[in-house]
Parts: structure tokens; sequence; C-alpha cells
């Protein structure tokens, strides 16, 4: 015989044996070896016990009489011993004994063995109550594992009948509201429950004692207004019963609905997003198809928010585009004046696609004739003038509209559209709707790609700088160069600045090539700095938007002063509509730039709308005739009196006055006999490269046989 | 009487739990119960000569598991007979079945003796 459960070469399990027998210790230790057990003895009760304290046996056979302390009371000793408690303890009885079989349950004992012995079962008998109490041990702690599992489970659980009622139930750590109400009112949970969750879970309980599986549902609870949702599965668990597992699911049902919000909403307005519009479209277009209808896009934006925004903050401009989506969103509903003009199939979806964009759209419009209807109704209901603290903002917007399946037949192609419509109305004038038309997208692509390209050669310095010499009538002498900006596409060739200034200026360009400007210009006077050209000042262009930013005084300076340049070496020239688009700011500036020693001519004169009072404030050197009076010199008409009102204006205030664009012989003559300082343009000297104009320079100056004049005392000479 | 001084099967039993190269585990067992059974029995005789019934019994619990387990059971008979007599007080009975124990347990140690000797060749 060997122990089967503990074979190889794990420990033998000891058994510790009291009696004060020795012949029955004997026999017991030999019956217990061969059964694979290891022996401990003891001769009396209290021995048994410091033994087994000591070496904590796997189990103990107490004989019943023993001198000291007896099997019974040492039965009960050892059960206090706190490693003992589980511990089989077989007492040995005489025979016949019941009350001896009594008194040992009664202290705690396993199991009885009536004596005589039967040694070669003892073995057995052992080994097998030992089995029963190894086995007996796991099942409590699988018990407990479990009863820890269950009560660190956030679901609640039932036992329930075939009725509903409640067999065993154990609440969850986040406990149930519905379950909660049913089981303390003590009756079948079908009963407590709202009719339409009991009916479900009557059908589910059928279900799952027939089939034998899993059912799973979802329940929501109204309760005062207040939502609650659980997940509830219920699976066979006897013959005739049901375990029922429920999680509130309520805070993930709250979180869902937040990130779906987050996703398909905008935050700031309310309205779908982007995200959900294109949705929006990729549905309706799927219906148009199949009904073989129509939709439209109505693409929105605000033509002058971006200046509202700039100029009055963020938060006026957030006020501004919520109270956009409200008209919108006004617009749209079913009883406004808007929707009298669609047919009554048509519906009517917003969107707000960022920025100051915004959508709507038409699903089963009759024609895109009504659809352009409705744009036009939401272009006067958004120019209505807007209120905020006792502020008024207009905001006008332009629309452009794309069409399924004119203009697309799919939600990238018509959304693309209707933006490109949209930019279309912006450029024909702005508050106004533009149908896409094919021949937008051919413009389109190229102007993206040239406006791609730019923003490449602006980066890389990939530009030229050409200078265009002045020439003072009276003197003959040169007095400055303006330089121009020349632009060259790597495969369309030289660009006009008058496509791509605009393109520039459009796509936010303008800025970081009117530096790229200012910085060549200044490198260039250092590279004349010291030369017989030493005296000859550039004149740049400052575009609107750079003048604009409020340290354009200090980024000319500091680039003036970079080169070490003395400040009158470089010369603005800004146009009238420029100055004129913020006259306090203008002022100032140009007030620090002239104290800082620059000269500031107003080019392209005669062309904006110039106010004479504003004039007279600006702190400026000269004005430049615009070359279109100039080009009309001579050919009769009323040119020759403007060019004549310019050049006596500007000798009333003491300004210099340039002209620009002199071709010819005859209109300089004019010019000179007007009393015109300056010229410029083909009939002296056309724009040159760098090299060029220093070599014309050169020879200019070796004309004149003498060095070329100081910038600043040019104009002073010629100007009265 | 017909029952065998000593059982052959409770021999058998002790000879089965034998654990070869250990010790002759049936002539231990003899040889305990041949050293023990003679003091014992002196005891029993000055118990009762003191009349001691307490003492009386526990001598002959002990008797009775010692004796069977060398299969001298009417040793162990009169033991259990001894000792029930012991716990009803019947000095007398006692008298009388000490006096059998006393001739039967000579008769089992001789009987003992020679099964020792057998098993020891």
């Amino acid at each position: 015989m060997s122990a089967e459960a503990h074979g190889g070469s794990e420990t033998r399990p000891v058994v510790l044996i009291a009696d004060d027998e020795k012949s029955q210790r004997m026999l017991a230790r030999a019956a217990l070896e061969l059964s694979g057990f290891d022996v401990l003895e003891a001769r009396d009760g209290r021995e048994a016990l410091s033994k087994a304290d000591a070496e904590n046996p796997d189990l103990i056979l107490l004989d019943v009489e023993m001198p000291e302390l007896d099997g019974f009371a040492a039965c009960v000793r050892l059960r206090k011993l706190k490693h003992l408690v589980d511990t089989p303890i077989i007492v040995l009885t005489g025979r016949e004994d019941d009350e001896s079989i009594r008194n040992a349950y009664d202290s705690g004992a396993t199991d009885f063995i009536s004596k005589p012995v039967n040694w070669n079962l003892l073995g057995h008998r052992v080994r097998y109550i030992s089995r029963a109490t190894r086995v007996g041990k796991g099942l409590r702690e699988s018990e407990k594992k479990n009863r820890a599992l269950i009560q660190a489970m956030p679901d609640s659980m039932l036992v329930i009948d075939k009725a509903g009622r409640v067999l065993t139930q154990h609440r969850g750590k986040d406990g149930s509201r519905l379950l909660d109400e049913c089981v303390s009112q003590e009756r079948s949970v079908l009963d407590a429950l709202p009719q339409e969750i009991a009916d479900s879970w009557r059908r589910q309980i059928a279900s799952v004692l027939v089939h034998g599986e899993m059912s799973q549902s979802e329940d929501h609870l109204e309760d005062n207004g207040a939502h609650y949702f659980y997940e509830t599965r219920m699976m066979p668990y006897t013959a005739d019963s049901v375990l029922l597992i429920q999680r509130d699911v309520s805070d993930k049902k709250r979180t869902d609905a937040k990130v779906r919000r987050l996703a398909f909403f905008d935050t700031l307005t309310g309205l779908p997003n982007r995200q959900s519009f294109l949705i929006q479209v990729s549905e309706a277009i799927r219906e148009a198809k199949a009904r073989d209808g129509l939709l439209s896009i109505l693409y929105f934006d605000l033509d002058n928010f971006k200046r509202i925004n700039d100029s009055l903050g963020h938060s006026i401009g957030d006020v501004l585009l919520r109270g956009v989506a409200r008209r919108l969103e006004h617009c749209v509903r079913r009883d406004d004046a808007v929707a009298r003009f669609v047919s009554s199939d048509a519906t009517m979806q917003v969107a707000r696609l960022g920025g100051d964009e915004f959508t709507v759209l038409l699903r089963e419009v009759q024609s895109v004739d009504e659809a352009a209807t409705v744009a036009e109704r939401i272009l006067t209901m958004l120019g209505k003038p807007m209120h905020y603290h006792g502020q008024q903002f207009v905001i006008t917007p332009s629309v452009g509209i794309a069409s399924y399946p004119h203009d697309g037949e799919d939600v990238d192609t018509l959304v693309k559209n209707a933006d490109m419509a949209m930019y279309s109305a912006k450029s024909q004038g702005r508050n106004r709707v533009s149908h896409f038309s094919g021949t937008m997208s051919v413009r389109s692509l190229e102007r993206l790609d040239l406006e791609d390209s730019l923003r490449k050669s602006i980066a890389a310095g990939d530009l030229e700088l050409h200078y265009q010499p002045k020439l003072c009538l009276q003197s003959r002498r040169v007095t400055g160069v303006e330089a121009l900006v020349r632009w060259t596409h790597s495969e369309r060739g030289p660009v006009s600045p008058a496509k791509f200034i605009p393109i520039a200026e459009d796509a936010g360009l303008i800025i970081d090539l009117s530096r790229w400007v200012l910085g060549s210009a200044c490198s260039q006077l250092k590279s004349w700095s010291g030369t017989d050209l030493d005296a000859i000042p550039i004149a740049i262009n400052l575009s609107g938007k750079q003048f604009r930013e409020p340290d354009v005084d200090l980024q000319i300076i500091a680039a003036i002063e970079a080169n070490g340049l003395p400040k009158n070496r470089l010369e603005l020239e800004l146009t009238e509509s420029t100055l004129m688009s913020d006259v306090e700011n203008t002022v100032q500036t140009l007030r620090r730039l002239k104290d800082a020693g620059l000269k500031v001519a107003v080019d392209d004169f005669g062309t904006g709308y110039s106010s004479l009072s504003y004039l007279k404030k600006f702190p400026i050197d000269a004005l430049k005739i615009d070359r279109s009076f100039v080009s009309e010199l001579g050919t009769g008409g009323n040119d020759r009196s403007i060019c004549a009102a310019i050049i006596a204006l500007a000798q009333s205030m003491g300004l210099n006055v340039i002209a620009e664009g002199v071709e010819t012989d005859e209109q300089l003559q004019h010019l000179r006999f007007l009393g015109c300082d300056e010229i410029q343009g083909f009939h002296f000297a056309k724009p040159m490269s760098a090299d060029d104009v220093a070599a014309f320079l050169r020879s200019h100056l070796s004309k004149q046989g003498k060095r070329l004049p100081l910038a600043d005392a040019t104009p002073s000479v010629t100007a009265i | 009487m017909n029952t065998p001084v000593i059982d052959p099967a409770q021999l058998d039993t002790i000879r089965q739990l034998q654990q070869p190269g250990s010790e002759n585990l049936l002539n231990g067992i003899i040889g305990l119960f041949l050293e023990q059974s003679d003091s014992q029995l002196q005891r029993l005789h000055a118990a009762l000569h003191s009349g001691s019934v307490s003492a009386i019994c526990e001598l002959a619990h002990t008797l009775k598991s010692s004796s069977a387990n060398v299969g001298a059971m009417r040793v162990s008979a009169l033991s259990y007979d001894l000792e029930q007599a012991g716990r009803d007080g019947a000095l007398s009975a006692c008298t009388a079945l000490i006096d059998r124990l006393d001739l039967a347990i000579r008769e089992a140690s001789g009987a003992l003796q020679e099964i020792a000797e057998a098993e020891a060749a």
C-alpha cells in the first residue's frame, strides 16, 4: 500500500496518534506508515496538545481514555488552536459506546473509530477522512473566494423563481434602484416592476428556463425625471429558477451621450458639427439617389466676421456666432417664413463646420431655384442687425450652393463645390448667393496650386526684388528706387504681382511676404552702403495687413538697425485705403515712423477715397499719382486736370509729388509743366534686377559727373 | 471453552503490518504484552486488595486493548467483563474475574512465548 494522494517527492502527511497504550501506538504507527503517512506519538492528552501545537500534523488520532487529559478534553483544546481549526481529528472510542461517539462529535472531532481498531483498515480510514477534509477545506476556500468576488462586484444578483419571487439576493456595490424597489416590497419582482420591463422579464425567464441559454436585456427606468439604465442578464440556475445579474449602466450611458455630443455637436453653438454634417449629407445623397430626387447644400461664410473677431475679441465673436446659429435654426423651422418657400417634403438641417462657416442641408428640394430662394431668404434674415450690449452688428454672409446630382454625386465633391461657390460669391462682392458652376473648379484649382507654390516660395525666400529708379525732374538726378517683388513659378514662369499679391492677401501669406520684402530691401541697402550707391534710398510697399500689425513700426526699425543703416535710407509706400481704414492708429504709427526718420509716400493716390481733412492729419512726405491718371495725359479728357489738382494739392500741403507709370516724353512734358517733382516709369527706367539697377545707377552717376545727391536733400530742393 | 487462546487472525493482521527491514512487529507487540501483563496483574490484585474500583477499571481497560492487540481474546473478554464489574462496583464479581484473568493471562503468555520463539526462528 502507498499513499495515493501523496506520492513522489511530496512530503508525507503527518498523523499524530495519542494513546497511553504502547501496543496501540506501535500498531497504529505500523499501519499508518504502510499507508504512506509519517507518524508522531503522544502518550497522553497533554503531550498530544503540545506536539500538535508544535508540529501541526495533518491528522490527529485521539484515544478517549488517557491519563492526564482524556481524548474529549484534548479534542476541545486542540480545536481552540488556530492552525488546527480545520485539522481532521479522529477519536478512538470504546465499542458499542453511543455516548462516547456523541461526546466525540460534541468536542469537535471530525470522525470516530471504535475499538478494537481494525488495523488493516486504519490506513484507508485515515486517508479517506483526510481527503474528505481536504475537499471540504477546498470547498470552503472556494466559497470564500466566491463570496469575495460577489462582494466586490458592482452588479446585483438575484435568484428568482418562475413567478419572479426572490429566492436569494445580493445587492451589488453600486446597488440598483430597480431591484431595491422590488426586493423591499417582498413580492414578485414582476409585480413591482413597470409593466414594460415586467413583460420583457417574464418572456426572458420563460425562455431561459426552456432553452437553458443566457438572455440579456437593457432596461430603462424613469423616476421623477431621472433616467436609469440597467443591463440585465438571466441564466438558468436550477430547473425552475433563474439567476439574474443586473448592472447599473446609467453613468456609462450618460458618458456615452456626452461623448456623442462632443463628437457630433459643436460646443459653441450646439449645432451639429462637420462630422454630423458629412454623415447627414451622405445619408441624404443615398436617399436622393433612391428617389431620383434633388438635394442642395447651402454653404455660408460670414464676410466680415474675422474682422469683428480680431478687433472686438473672441467673446463678442462667440456671441455673434451663437446668434447666427439661432437665426439659422429659426429659419429652418417648419413654421418659419423661410420654410414657406420650400415644398412640403423638403427638410432643412443646419450645421456649423467650424469658424464662421455654416451649412444648411436641403433634402428633397423640388428645384435648384427653390434652394436659391431659401438661400436668399436666409441671407436676408442673417443680414439683419444684431444687438449686443448696446452695440449693433451687421453680419453679411456669402452663400454658395451646390446641388445633387448636377454639381456632384458624392459628399466630398458636393461640399467642395458648395465651398467654391461660396468663395465665388465673396469675390463677386460678398453678401450674395452664388451657384456652383463647372468653370469655378478649374479656376479654383489653379488658384489653389498658385497659393501652394507661393507659400513654398515665400518660406524658401524664393522671390526676387526688382528696383525701379525715380528721377527728379528739376535736378535730373535719381532720387531713389522703388522695390517691386517678383515671383517666378517653377512651371508657369513669371507671375504678375497683380495676380499673386491678392492671392497672398487672401491666403494669409501677405504678412510673411511683406516681411521678406522688408528684410531683402534692407540687405540690399546694406550691400550698397560704403559704395558709391551709399545714398540711394529704397522704397518698399507696405500692405494694409502688415501696416495694421500692432508692432509694425518696431519691426521696420529693427530690420533697419539690424543692417546698421541710417533710418532715412528706407522709404515706405502705403495706399490710400490702408491709410483711411483706421485713421487714429494710422496717425500714431506714422508719427512713430516719421520720428524715427523714415519717409512715407501715399501710393496710387487718387484712386481711393481720400478724405482731404484726414490727409492733412497724416505725417506724410509724398504723394504718388496713380498711373491711370498719368497714362491718359496728352489724350485730352479730365486726367490732365486731375494730375494738376493732385500736384497743386501736394504743393499746398508741402508734400513731394511723384508721377508713376510715365511712359512717353509727352507725358513727361505735361508733368514737368504742371510742376511735378519726380517721375517713375519706363520712359526713364524699367524695374531692374539688383545688379542691373546698380549698373544703371553708376552709369547715370557718371553722366552727371558727380556723386548722387543724398536722398533726404532731394525733396526739399525740388518740392517747392 | 472453544475460543482459542490466541486468535491466529489477529496475529496475521499484525504480520501484514510488518514493514520489510523493520524490527519484527509481532514480536515487539508480544514482548510488550508479556512485559506489561505480569505487572498489571499484580497491580490488579493490589487494587482488589485495597478495594480501589477505579484502579481496577483503568487496569482492566488497558488490558482489554493490549490483549486484543496480541489476539488474546479470552483475556480481552475477561478484561471487558472486569471493567464492567468494576464500573458496577461488584467487588465479589471482580475477585472471581481477576482469578480467571490470572489464569487466562498465564495461558496466553505461554502460548505467545511459543509463537514469538517460532517467529524469531
